[in-house]
C-alpha cells in the first residue's frame, strides 16, 4: 500500500528525515510516534505529495508521488495536526467540495455524509459555518471529508487532538473497518496507550531516523510501548 | 491595576509601529522612523487643507460681526471628522478587542477595563479633532480677531470637544457592536457600511470646497436662524469667542453627558462583551445534494471566499464598485453627457476618440480591483485542503484568475455599454472596448496572481495584512495604474492616428501576448511553487 525507501528531507542544513524506510500493507493500521520535532509531520506531508523530499522514493499502491502527484492523491486522504478548514464555509459546503473535487455522485455523497455525520454526531451542526466549529467539530469534520472518497490509504497527523472519548472510540471503529475493507491507515500519536491497543505495527522515530519498527510485539515484547519509547529516546 | 491596564493599551498601540503585521516580526528603526515620518506627514497635509479652509471662513464671519459662527462651523467639522474617525475604531477598540475575555477571566472589574479602553478612545478623538479645531484656532488668533481668554476656552474646547466625540463614537460603537452580534452577514453590512461612509466622507471634502461661498452667500440668514432661536451651538460659538458662561454651560453639558454615557456603559460593558453571537443557529436537514465539476466547484469556493470577507470585497473590489456607480450615474445623466458631447464637436472630431477615452477610464477603474495578488496568501493555513486533492494546481490558479477577470469584467461591461448607447458608439468599437478590456484584466490577474505566487505570506493573522499591504498587493496595484496610464496614452496617440477601432486592436495586442505568457508561467512553474507551499 505504502512504500517508503530511504526518504530524506532536509530543511537547510538540518535532516529533518535521514534515510527512512517503511512498508506499510493492506489492512494495517500504522502508528509513528516520536518527540516533537523528530520528523513524524515532515514525513506525512512527504507522503501526501504537499512536500519535496531530497532523496528516496514514496510509492502508494505501486504510484510514485513524485511522478504521479494527482493519481495518488485520488487513493489517499490525509488529516492535519490542527485541521485549518474553510471557516467561510458551512460544513456541508465544505463536505460538497470536497466531494465535487473527488468527483463523488449525489447519491453516494449524501449516503456517505449521513453515516459518518451520524457517526461523529457532528450532523444537526452541519449547516453551521466551520468558523462556529470548535477545535473538535473541526477535527470531526475533517475526518469526515477524509472518509468521504473511500481512500485507500489515510494519513493523520495526531488525530485524536481536541475529540470527545465517544468520537475518539468512534473514529478507532472507523480505522479498523478501513482496514478490514482492505485500506490501510498511517497516523501519528504522542498517546502511547492508544498506539498500543489500536495499531497492528508502529515506528518510533527518533531525529529524522527510524529507530525501530515493526509488528507491536516486536517493538515492544512484554514491555509497555511506554517504556520502549521512553528507553530508545534516551 | 489600572495603570497596568493602560500601560497594556499603550504597549498595543506601540506595536502598530514598531511590529509588521505581515508574520509578525520586528520592524528595523528605520522602518519605525520612516512610518513616523510618513504618518506627520499625512497628519500635517490634512491640517494644512483645514487651515486653507479656516482663512476664507474667519475673513467673512468677521466681516459680518459673526466670529462665533466661525467656531460653531468648526466645531460641527471637527465632530463630524472626529466622529468617523472614530466610530469603526470605537468598536474594535472598546467591544471587539481580542482580548476582552481574557481580561474579564481575570480579576479585573469590568469598570477598569472600559475605563482603560475609553482613554484610547478618547486619544483616538483628540487626536482627530486637534487636526480640524487647532488650525481653526490659529488662524483666528494670527488673524487677530481673539482675546487671551478667547484663547483659553478654544484651547480648552478642544478638550471638550474630544469628550462630545468620545461620547457619540461610544454609542456609535456600541451599535455596531449589537447589530454585529445580532447579524449573519456581517460582510455585506461592513461593505455597505463602509461604502456609505466612504460616500459621505467625498461629500463631505467636497462640501468644504464650496463652504467658504455657500456661508458668504447666506451669512445673515444662518446667523439669523441660529442667533434668533438661540440654538445651543450658538452658546458654543460665543463660548469659543471667551464668554464665560456659554464656555461653562456648555462645558457642564458635555461632561454631564459624557459621565452618563461612561456610567451606562459600565453596567452594560459585560453583556456586551460577553454576548454570543444571538443569531438564530441554522439547523441542518438532510435534502439530495447537487454535483458539480472539479472546475465549477474551484469557482465557487474562490467566490464563497470573496463574498466571506468586507475587507476582500471592499479593497479588492472598488474598481467594480465605481464601475457599477458610474453606469448608474451615466444613465440618470445621459442628457447631460450627449449635450456635453453634441456641444463640442470640433475638439471630438479632432483631438479625442469618444471609443478609446472609455476603453482607458475603463482601463484605468479596472486597474483599482485586483484580486489575485492576495489569492494565493489568502489560502494561508489551509492551503493544505487543495494540496492534497487530486486537482492539478494549475486548475486552482486558474480559478483564482477567472474571478479577477469575472468580477471586474462585467461592471466593466455594463459601464461600456451604457456609454455606448448613450454616445451612440458603433456595435464594432463597442466589441473593441470589450475586447481591450479583457485583455487588460487578464493580463492584470496573470501579473497579480505571478506577483502572490513568488511573494506569498501565509503566515498572515489579519487578513488585511495581505488584501492591503506587502509587496504583491502594492506592485500589483501600481503596476495597474501605471499600464492603465499607457494603454489610455497610447490609445489617445493611437486613436487620431488610424482610428478608434484599430488603436484598441493594436493596444490589445502586446496586452493578450503578455497575459499567455504569464498563464504558461502560472501553469508550470506557478503551479509547482503553489503545490509545495506551506
Amino acid at each position: 500500500m505504502l512504500k517508503i525507501n530511504n526518504l530524506t528531507k532536509s530543511y537547510g542544513s538540518k535532516k529533518a528525515v535521514d534515510g527512512l524506510s517503511l512498508h506499510i500493507n493492506a489492512g494495517e493500521i500504522y502508528g509513528f510516534i516520536g518527540h516533537n520535532g523528530a520528523g513524524k509531520t515532515t514525513t506525512l506531508k512527504c507522503v501526501t505529495g504537499i512536500m519535496h523530499f531530497d532523496e528516496g522514493d514514496i510509492e502508494i499502491c505501486g504510484i510514485p508521488i513524485k511522478d504521479k502527484p494527482t493519481d495518488c492523491k485520488r487513493l489517499i486522504a490525509y488529516i492535519p495536526d490542527n485541521p485549518d478548514l474553510y471557516e467561510f464555509m458551512t460544513g456541508i459546503k465544505f463536505l460538497n467540495f470536497v466531494a465535487d473535487i473527488y468527483g463523488i455522485d449525489s447519491a453516494t455523497r449524501d449516503e456517505r455524509i449521513s453515516k459518518y455525520s451520524d457517526l461523529l454526531e457532528l450532523k444537526a451542526d452541519l449547516a453551521q459555518p466551520i468558523s462556529a466549529y470548535s477545535h473538535g467539530m473541526k477535527q470531526k469534520l475533517a475526518i469526515i471529508s477524509a472518509w468521504l472518497h473511500d481512500p485507500k490509504l489515510i494519513l493523520m497527523d495526531e488525530p485524536f487532538v481536541g475529540l470527545d472519548p465517544k468520537a475518539s472510540h468512534t473514529l478507532k471503529l472507523m480505522m479498523r473497518e478501513v482496514c478490514d475493507n482492505g485500506g490501510a491507515i498511517f497516523f501519528s500519536t504522542h498517546v502511547l496507550e492508544v498506539a498500543e491497543k489500536l495499531c497492528d505495527k508502529v515506528a518510533i522515530i527518533k531525529e529524522g531516523k527510524l529507530i525501530k519498527s515493526g509488528t507491536m510485539s516486536e517493538v515492544k515484547g512484554d514491555a509497555s510501548l511506554e517504556s520502549v519509547f521512553l528507553e530508545l529516546e534516551e | 491595576m489600572l495603570k497596568a491596564l493602560l500601560k497594556k493599551e499603550f504597549s498595543q498601540l506601540g506595536q502598530l509601529f514598531s511590529f509588521s503585521r505581515q508574520g509578525g516580526k520586528k520592524r528595523s528603526t528605520g522602518a519605525v522612523v520612516g512610518m513616523a515620518i510618513l504618518l506627520g506627514f499625512s497628519l500635517l497635509c490634512v491640517l494644512f487643507m483645514f487651515y486653507g479652509i479656516s482663512v476664507p471662513l474667519s475673513l467673512v464671519t468677521a466681516q459680518s460681526g459673526a466670529d462665533w459662527l466661525y467656531f460653531v462651523l468648526f466645531g460641527i467639522m471637527t465632530l463630524l471628522f472626529g466622529v468617523l474617525g472614530s466610530a469603526f475604531l470605537t468598536n474594535s477598540i472598546l467591544y471587539s478587542a481580542h482580548d476582552n475575555e481574557f481580561l474579564l477571566s481575570m480579576p479585573i472589574p469590568p469598570s477598569k477595563i472600559l475605563f482603560s479602553r475609553v482613554v484610547m478612545v478618547y486619544l483616538s478623538s483628540l487626536l482627530s479633532c486637534t487636526i480640524v479645531w487647532l488650525p481653526a484656532v490659529i488662524n483666528f488668533n494670527v488673524m487677530g480677531f481673539g482675546s487671551v481668554t478667547a484663547l483659553i476656552f478654544q484651547i480648552l474646547l478642544l478638550f471638550i470637544l474630544s469628550a462630545l466625540v468620545t461620547v457619540i463614537s461610544c454609542l456609535l460603537g456600541w451599535g455596531i457592536a449589537l447589530i454585529s452580534k445580532r447579524i449573519h452577514n456581517k460582510s455585506f453590512i461592513s461593505v455597505i457600511l463602509s461604502l456609505v461612509f466612504i460616500g459621505v466622507y467625498y461629500l463631505f471634502i467636497f462640501r468644504m470646497r464650496e463652504l467658504p461661498n455657500t456661508i458668504l452667500a447666506n451669512i445673515d440668514h444662518i446667523s439669523e436662524i441660529l442667533e434668533g432661536n438661540k440654538n445651543p451651538v450658538y452658546y458654543f460659538g460665543l463660548g469659543a469667542c471667551g464668554e464665560v458662561l456659554p464656555f461653562t454651560v456648555f462645558t457642564l453639558a458635555v461632561l454631564l453627558l459624557f459621565a452618563l454615557t461612561y456610567f451606562i456603559l459600565s453596567k452594560t460593558i459585560f453583556g456586551i462583551l460577553t454576548a454570543e453571537h444571538s443569531g438564530k443557529k441554522a439547523v441542518y436537514h438532510e435534502k439530495q445534494s447537487k454535483q458539480s465539476g472539479i472546475f465549477a466547484a474551484l469557482i465557487k469556493k474562490e467566490f464563497k471566499r470573496y463574498f466571506s470577507s468586507a475587507t476582500y470585497m471592499l479593497n479588492s473590489n472598488l474598481g467594480s464598485f465605481i464601475l457599477i456607480i458610474g453606469a448608474i450615474a451615466a444613465i440618470i445623466k445621459a442628457d447631460a453627457l450627449q449635450s456635453l458631447i453634441s456641444e463640442i464637436p470640433d475638439l471630438v472630431s479632432s483631438f479625442i476618440s469618444i471609443p478609446a477615452v472609455i476603453a482607458a477610464i475603463l482601463c484605468i477603474i479596472c486597474s483599482m480591483g485586483s484580486y489575485t495578488c492576495a489569492s494565493v496568501s489568502l489560502e494561508g493555513r489551509t492551503i493544505w485542503v487543495l494540496q492534497t486533492m487530486p486537482v492539478a494546481a494549475s486548475a486552482v490558479l486558474r480559478a483564482k484568475e477567472l474571478m479577477h477577470i469575472i468580477l471586474n469584467f462585467i461592471p466593466a461591461i455594463i459601464l461600456g455599454v451604457t456609454l455606448a448607447v448613450i454616445l451612440q458608439i458603433s456595435f464594432v468599437e463597442t466589441i473593441c472596448i470589450a475586447l481591450l478590456v479583457f485583455c487588460f484584466l487578464w493580463f492584470m490577474s496573470g501579473f497579480g496572481l505571478m506577483m502572490n505566487l513568488l511573494k506569498p505570506n501565509l503566515e498572515w493573522t489579519n487578513e488585511a495584512a495581505v488584501i492591503k499591504q506587502g509587496i504583491p498587493a502594492t506592485v500589483t496595484s501600481f503596476t495597474g495604474l501605471l499600464l492603465g496610464l499607457i494603454v489610455g496614452g497610447l490609445l489617445y496617440l493611437l486613436a487620431l492616428a488610424i482610428g478608434a477601432a484599430p488603436a484598441m486592436l493594436i493596444v490589445a495586442l502586446p496586452l493578450a501576448v503578455g497575459a499567455l505568457l504569464f498563464d504558461r508561467w502560472i501553469s508550470k512553474r506557478g503551479a509547482e511553487i503553489f503545490s509545495t507551499l506551506n
